[in-house]
């Protein structure tokens, strides 16, 4: 896969109607951020990659940016 | 080994309405949605999980308790600190002064272990007829601003009979254990380890956390219980896995490959209840007809801990 897809994949689960998801966008700026999106996160990462982030991976993300890198060593 | 199971919720709940009202967020058909669940069951705030532990004994053995020679009650929600709960429920129960109380405080695999363990009674001889009794009250350690964990956690119990003299079998009993994930699970006040009066005395959850742990161990952990076994994965009739919510059930379930209808799910009206959801779902798979005599179920708890377990039922009631 590649990492324009994975991106595209979070982007659509991500969506909010006033920002425009990229991997810069910090994700403490979406309103919908909650425990919720979160799961489906881990479900795209396992459902597009079959991988599970690392213990303790996800509470460092800040950015799209830093979700599609815990998958970097599965993508093109 | 397994003879008769009864459940036992209590009368209180929450239900998606009234859960919407406290946050707005969400509406009751996005909770619906995202866990599967409807409502849960709420014990009242004298109501301990030994009290629903012994209405669902009571049904269950409906006078029979002298034959009973060893309680396993299996809760993270006891009585008290001291002594056992079991030996207060025993008392309850008037069970023979030969019976073996034990309490084991084990959470979402709590009924795996309490199946091993009053198999291995039996299987040595120790015991002929066990009552596994699962139990909690979770939603007393909820934060009252945490709806994620409100969401999901209902209280309820199951009591189950295992007797030397039943033919259902079981079998396949596989383990794991990974303490460097307590944290993302965790009630901190309460223990010895943060005695002070200030200790958080709330269960912290961490979803995304739980939700990667179940991916990671539960594919392996139903091939080691079919490996085990001897079976392939078609050669299961029902898989019956902990009810945690039905978005992470539901997602295991494609990456396993089960089709839907060998997949049982019984969390909508009650939520997730810990130790005591498996024998609650497997009550209503018996009650509603999708368990038969004669069929093989794939029994799987995973969860506080990281605790995971699973075995193979044969049910012949």
């Amino acid at each position: 896969m590649k990492r324009s897809d994975l991106l595209s994949k979070l982007a659509e689960a991500l969506h909010e109607s006033s920002v425009s998801i990229c991997e810069s966008t910090r994700l403490a700026s979406l309103v919908m951020w909650d425990s919720m999106k979160q799961l489906e996160v881990v479900m795209i990462l396992d459902s597009a990659l079959g991988i599970q982030a690392p213990m303790g991976a996800l509470a460092h993300c800040r950015t799209v940016g830093d979700l599609v890198a815990i998958a970097s060593h599965k993508l093109n | 080994m397994i003879s008769r199971i009864c459940s036992q919720l209590p009368k209180g709940v929450l239900d998606n309405e009234h859960f919407s009202r406290l946050f707005p967020a969400w509406t009751p058909e996005d909770i619906l949605n995202k866990t599967g669940i409807r409502q849960r069951s709420i014990a009242a705030p004298d109501e301990c999980a030994s009290d629903m532990a012994c209405q669902a004994a009571e049904r269950l053995m409906e006078g029979h308790a002298a034959a009973v020679d060893s309680l396993i009650f299996c809760s993270q929600s006891q009585d008290y600190r001291l002594p056992a709960t079991a030996c207060l429920i025993h008392e309850r129960l008037g069970l023979s002064s030969h019976c073996g109380a034990i309490d084991i405080g084990q959470g979402c695999s709590g009924y795996i272990y309490g199946l091993s363990l009053a198999c291995g009674l039996i299987q040595s001889a120790q015991a002929a007829n066990v009552l596994l009794l699962n139990a909690d009250t979770y939603t007393r350690f909820l934060a009252p601003d945490d709806r994620s964990t409100r969401a999901i956690f209902g209280d309820g119990a199951a009591a189950t009979l295992l007797s030397s003299t039943s033919a259902s079998r079981l079998s396949g009993f596989t383990f794991g254990t990974d303490g460097k994930g307590a944290e993302y699970l965790m009630l901190k006040a309460g223990g010895c380890r943060h005695p002070e009066a200030d200790a958080d005395p709330y269960i912290r959850m961490n979803g995304p956390e739980v939700f990667s742990f179940t991916l990671r161990v539960v594919p392996d952990l139903v091939e080691a219980v079919l490996q085990k076994s001897a079976l392939a994965l078609d050669d299961v009739d029902l898989f019956v896995f902990h009810q945690a919510n039905l978005f992470m059930l539901e997602h295991l379930r494609k990456k396993l490959g089960i089709p839907s209808y060998k997949f049982f799910t019984h969390l909508e009206e009650c939520g997730n209840t810990i130790s005591a959801s498996i024998p609650i779902a497997l009550e209503a798979a018996i009650s509603s007809g999708r368990l038969h005599p004669g069929q093989k179920v794939l029994l799987a708890g995973f969860g506080v801990g990281w605790s995971w377990g699973g075995c193979l039922l044969e049910w012949l009631p």
